[in-house]
């Protein structure tokens, strides 16, 4: 809401000998709870522009448009040459705006002397838009009448002294009151005293008396009180320059004097107002009613919008006249040909004003203020001084009989207040007394009530109801940076606050399980990112399996899609990490990050209604490690890129570190569309990963914790991902309800608690230890005989390790590799005697000669 | 005849010893002394050789033989323990030697990882709160009508919604745009007194360049049966400040309109940044010396009223508790505290930037 300064003091009876600077007046509204967001003096840069007299003027010789002017001020002794383009260049002994050389418009902008075609103008002649006071620009300013009454050399911010300072006051939602200058003069006069300037208006004339005028309100809860004055033999013009200097301070077009006025007195009282072509309306009907469907209106912007009986409108027996509240109709606009106007005040339902103009995205100043609510006591204000206003600025008649519709008025709120209540909700004594002087300027009413205060307040004030209400209104005026800084509880923690229940299920325990996650992962040298919830349809559909018609799989996902999202990349709730952290990679590599180790841990969404918000985390590498190898083939040093035992291991020390137990790596079935890997945790239904390179975490009661791999090539292609990269998902909530779940070993109850482990008797006896060496097929994954290791299903074997693999060197026969395992037994009761082992050793050695075919070395 | 040869030969083979083992000078090792050892005093040793002929002795000859041997014997094994002693010297004289240039350096270094920014204001601030006997509190990102509006006291087509505009799953579940609607959840799921701390992520319809979409909150709800004010909220804030950016801090109170407190009041805290220097040269709070953080007031009874009706009781009763409550981004916080100055650089995943923190 924009304030002017000047408009502002009009309204104001300053206390004897106070007088406040456009920055303390700022200052002390912001503290008051309506916060200056700007401060904008329009003079501020604008100084050497001063009033002059024009004592010759001749065509310029070189131009057929240019003039030369001769002008005198207080200050020069000869007239002085001044060229200008304007095209109401006034007769001699006119008064106009000169900007001398050496006065400056702008903070950056100072006048010179310039040649125009060839001859010298010192300095120029300036138009309103030149100094910022509307956007004329065809003429300079002439000044005439009052403004012609200042010794010559005035500089123009005295002469258009009813502009000055401009405020962008941020104006709470619960104060329509605060939407007109007359609303802030009264916070002022709250915090500073004095009072409300009186204006003198006319008498209201006699209600409903001659009936030229048929006024019909169909529903008072839609129309609460409708006015309707007639205003015969305007005369539509331009309106005077202090009107529109203001309008425009205030950020309105300036139409003509009807059109202005009505929105000058909305600025000035807060209440919207309306004036009609009285000759376009059909039969002198006025008709406030609900829309019928299918009816339609064309706005003043044009706009021709079809209407619901949702929406209210003003019409005459034939035709739409208004959107009321919200915006006029083009077709009964005030023209230049218009002769006599019918001026509407009136009050609306706020939530139906609101309703209209969400619908057609149409807010106005209008709905703005109705929106807000307006308070029904001060139409008769409005009304007539809009009326005595275009009276004297328009001239025409006003009809001494308007029309009015009214419900039921609301009368002022009386609240009872207890100055001890008030005490201890602002943390500062307030005597009865203390209250009544703290009000005294407000427009609160504030009597004594025994030990109460009993507050009358003005029906304006719609956010004063209860006693809560009044109590922030002391605290307000009394000034919050008033209220002592105490810390609570200092003495005064209760006893541990029981909670008895938690807000949303598992919450405290999700919200450990994250944080334990986030230190377990970073301790594995990972960073964490965190990405927006949303992705597109498209990022999704590329790594999700439903892709294809005719799959093998009948399940087929539904994603969580937004009604209104703000860009199409951001319609979809992500269903899983892993697209979002697929986009950081390719932001990376294109910003030349060739390494990105980093893990996201944050809700996913689904459809499902007992999943609908996941807490899942998710890793990703891609790049090298730190460390360099030396490479036996190029006889060189480089770098050792990330692959899918690094995700392994990170998974491993992740599962165990959460405290799982129990867990297994199990291949991925392959989807025979995409040909990648599936994956499905809480119903992602994921084809993500590289068909073999990649493995499904299932929990010990056969649940689908997470998954690992190599992203598959074509999700590579579809992200545009030009070096490996694998990755891990997990559900996090699903561990958290899992039964397995080490931590459920003590109590169900307290799921706060992470990862108790129990303690295991540290091996009491030594191990001992074997080796196993063998020729096998180039390329076999280890995996294979720790398969068949643990197959034997031996308990005094208690660990074993793949030590080397090596190949191409003597004893090796072609296309085997040689692999050396260590493997460790040790009983819990006693001191193993090799005779014992070396039979058990044999038995494994056989079964894994058997079971895989190699050779023994 | 044989006697004397063998005594004399005896007689060499102490002096050897010492001859040999001050020939190996600084390369002497535990090896060498011991192959030393059993060379002249193991089991086929030369004293062992040596005594072997004594068998073939006269007695008078094996006595006398006897005692030279074992007298040289003595010799010897003094000296190998001499030879030990001075190995442990040279030893440890070498290691002290050693320069930080004798370590091979190997190629594994440890990596270090990071905990994002937002993720470690949100604990410093959990952390906090916690002394003050605040409990975490989470709720869904997804939320209805009535918890993240309604119980707020703002009801549909009012003009507070405007403040926060909202993305819509459908008509009934939307994303929260504030962490308010988990003091609903807590009141609504158990009794007072409460103390939480709701941090979390929140969503708004905002596309201007220093909004994000989604960014991050914490809310703050104390209900107590004690009386709590306005001065009590102001102290428990400027702790905050206080222990958070671990400076001293003003913070200031505005006036201000939030549905679900009253009074409400904005929070203001002193620059971070501009302390120390002049009053025009801060970017941050554009001079003003203030910079705008947080939002907060004490309960406002249409709360109490909304969670009675839905709960079907009246133990939230102004009558019998009151209190406060506040909230303010995280996201802000974090990067006040840390001289971040756009809040894309957060969600944007850049490894550069992650790095640092």
């Amino acid at each position: 809401m924009l304030i002017v300064f000047s408009w502002l003091c009009e309204h104001i009876d300053m206390p004897h000998g106070i007088s406040i600077s456009p920055q303390e007046t700022a200052d002390m509204l912001t503290h008051a709870g309506l916060e200056v967001e700007g401060l904008i003096d329009v003079w501020q840069h604008i100084h050497g522009v001063t009033s002059a007299k024009i004592v010759d003027k001749k065509p310029h010789p070189n131009s057929d448009h240019l003039t030369i002017i001769h002008v005198i001020d207080n200050e020069t002794n000869e007239p002085v040459e001044v060229v200008c383009g304007a095209p109401n260049v006034p007769d001699i002994g006119g008064q106009v705006v000169w900007a001398k050389p050496g006065a400056t418009l702008a903070s950056d902008f100072t006048l010179g002397s310039k040649k125009l075609r060839g001859v010298m103008s010192a300095g120029m002649l300036c138009s309103e838009k030149e100094l910022g006071l509307s956007n004329e620009h065809e003429g300079i300013i002439v000044l005439e009448g009052d403004y012609a009454k200042h010794p010559l050399g005035t500089e123009i911010s005295t002469i258009y002294n009813h502009v000055d300072v401009v405020f962008d006051i941020g104006i709470p939602a619960n104060r329509p009151d605060l939407l007109g200058h007359k609303g802030i003069a009264r916070e002022v006069i709250a915090l500073i005293g004095g009072k409300l300037k009186q204006r003198h208006l006319a008498n209201d004339g006699n209600k409903n008396k001659d009936s030229n005028i048929d006024l019909s309100v169909t529903d008072h809860n839609q129309c609460h009180h409708y006015v309707a004055r007639e205003i015969t033999k305007v005369t539509v013009a331009p309106s005077p320059l202090w009107m529109k200097h203001r309008l425009h301070a205030v950020g309105v077009r300036s139409i003509s004097n009807v059109i202005d006025i009505t929105n000058y007195v909305m600025f000035d009282l807060g209440h919207p107002l309306h004036a009609f072509d009285k000759d376009c309306i059909e039969n002198n009907q006025i008709i406030v009613r609900q829309a019928k469907d299918g009816e339609t209106v064309t706005t003043l912007d044009s706009v021709e919008r079809s209407l619901t009986t949702n929406d209210i409108v003003v019409a005459d027996t034939t035709n739409v006249l208004a959107l009321a509240g919200v915006m006029g109709g083009k077709h009964s606009q005030v023209t230049e040909q218009t002769n006599h106007i019918i001026l509407e005040a009136a009050t609306f339902e706020p939530t139906s004003v609101r309703k209209t103009s969400k619908r057609f995205k149409l807010s106005s100043e209008s709905s703005h203020r109705f929106e807000r609510g307006v308070d029904t006591n001060g139409i008769n204000e409005a009304s007539l001084y809009a009326a005595q206003l275009i009276k004297e600025l328009a001239g025409g008649q006003i009809n001494p009989s308007y029309h009015e519709q009214q419900g039921t008025l609301k009368p002022p709120v009386k609240i009872i207040l207890s100055p001890l209540k008030a005490s201890f909700v602002i943390g500062v004594e307030f005597s009865q007394k203390q209250i009544i002087e703290g009000l005294k300027f407000s427009s609160i009413d504030v009597h004594c009530d025994e030990e109460n205060v009993l507050a009358i307040c003005p029906t304006f004030r719609a956010d004063l109801t209860r006693e809560i209400d009044v109590i922030e209104e002391i605290a307000r005026l009394y000034g919050f940076y008033n209220i002592p800084t105490r810390l609570y509880g200092l003495h005064n923690i209760p006893s541990s606050p029981k909670f008895t229940t938690t807000p949303h299920q598992n919450n405290l325990a999700t919200y450990n399980i994250a944080n334990r996650a986030r230190e377990i992962l970073m301790q594995q040298g990972l960073s964490e990112m965190i990405s927006l919830g949303f992705t597109s349809t498209q990022r999704v559909t590329d790594v999700s399996w439903n892709q294809h018609n005719g799959s093998s799989y009948n399940k087929t996902v539904e994603w969580l899609k937004l009604e209104n999202p703000l860009v199409v990349d951001h319609e979809i709730m992500r269903p899983t990490l892993i697209p979002n952290m697929l986009s950081a990679l390719v932001y990376n590599q294109n910003h030349g990050n060739d390494t990105v180790t980093v893990f996201e841990i944050g809700n996913v969404f689904s459809v499902e209604s007992d999943h609908k918000q996941r807490l899942h985390v998710a890793v990703l590498f891609s790049g090298y490690h730190e460390e360099w190898t030396k490479n036996e083939k190029r006889e060189g040093i480089e770098r050792i890129a990330y692959n899918f035992w690094d995700i392994e291991a990170v998974a491993k020390v992740f599962c165990d570190s959460i405290g799982l137990i129990d867990y297994k790596f199990t291949p991925c079935e392959t989807d025979q569309n995409t040909h990648a890997g599936r994956a499905d945790i809480d119903h992602t239904c994921l084809s993500v990963l590289h068909p073999n390179i990649s493995k499904n975490i299932i929990s010990a009661n056969n649940e689908s914790l997470g998954f690992i791999g190599e992203i598959t090539p074509m999700v590579m292609n579809a992200y545009d991902i030009d070096k490996p990269c694998v990755v891990m998902e997990l559900s996090l909530d699903t561990i958290n309800t899992d039964s397995t779940h080490s931590n459920r070993s003590s109590s169900n109850d307290d799921k706060t608690k992470t990862t108790q482990r129990q303690m295991q008797p540290i091996a009491k006896f030594p191990s001992i230890v074997r080796d196993l060496s063998f020729f096998i097929e180039n390329d076999t994954s280890p995996e294979r005989i720790q398969k068949v290791l643990e197959a034997c299903n031996q308990p005094l074997l208690v660990a074993y390790k793949l030590m080397e693999i090596y190949r191409d060197i003597e004893h090796v026969p072609k296309g085997k590799e040689g692999m050396l395992w260590s493997l460790t037994y040790r009983s819990d009761n006693k001191t193993l005697t090799d005779t014992e082992i070396d039979a058990i050793h044999e038995k494994i050695i056989d079964e894994v000669i058997f079971t895989l075919k190699v050779t023994r070395r | 005849m044989e006697t004397d040869s063998i005594v004399s030969q005896l007689k060499t083979f102490g002096d050897e010893v010492d001859h040999e083992i001050s020939a190996y000078g600084e390369a002497l090792d535990a090896s060498i002394i011991e192959t030393l050892r059993i060379k002249y005093l193991g089991k086929k040793g030369h004293i062992a050789g040596v005594m072997k002929q004594m068998g073939q002795m006269t007695p008078e000859d094996r006595r006398k033989t006897g005692e030279v041997a074992n007298k040289i014997k003595k010799q010897i094994e003094r000296s190998i323990s001499n030879a030990k002693i001075t190995l442990e010297k040279l030893i440890l004289e070498k290691n002290f030697k050693r320069t930080l240039d004798d370590i091979p350096s190997h190629p594994f270094k440890k990596k270090q990882g990071n905990i994002h920014l937002l993720s470690q204001a949100r604990n410093d601030i959990v952390h906090i709160f916690s002394q003050r006997g605040f409990t975490v509190a989470t709720g869904p990102e997804l939320e209805n009508e009535f918890n993240n509006f309604e119980a707020l006291g703002i009801p549909k087509h009012h003009p507070a919604r405007d403040m926060q505009d909202t993305f819509y799953i459908d008509k009934n579940c939307l994303l929260r745009t504030h962490t308010s609607p988990v003091q609903i959840r807590t009141m609504l799921n158990q009794e007072p007194p409460i103390r939480i701390i709701a941090p979390g992520t929140v969503y708004r319809r905002d596309d201007d360049p220093t909004h994000s979409p989604m960014f991050m909150q914490v809310e703050a709800l104390l209900i107590e049966p004690y009386v709590v004010s306005m001065a009590d909220l102001k102290g428990l804030l400027h702790h905050f400040i206080e222990q958070f950016f671990q400076k001293d801090l003003g913070i200031r109170f505005r006036p201000s309109y939030f549905p679900f407190v009253e009074p409400g009041a904005e929070v203001d805290m002193e620059c971070s940044f501009c302390s120390q220097k002049t009053k025009d040269s801060c970017r941050v709070c554009k001079g003003t010396r203030w910079l705008e953080i947080a939002g907060c007031g004490m309960v406002d009874p249409v709360v109490f009223e909304k969670i009675s009706s839905k709960r079907q009781d009246s133990v939230y009763s102004s009558d019998n508790y009151n209190g406060f409550a506040f909230g303010f981004g995280l996201d802000r916080m974090a990067m006040l505290r840390h001289g971040v100055s756009n809040i894309r650089h957060l969600y944007e995943s850049d490894v550069r930037f992650l790095r640092q923190f």
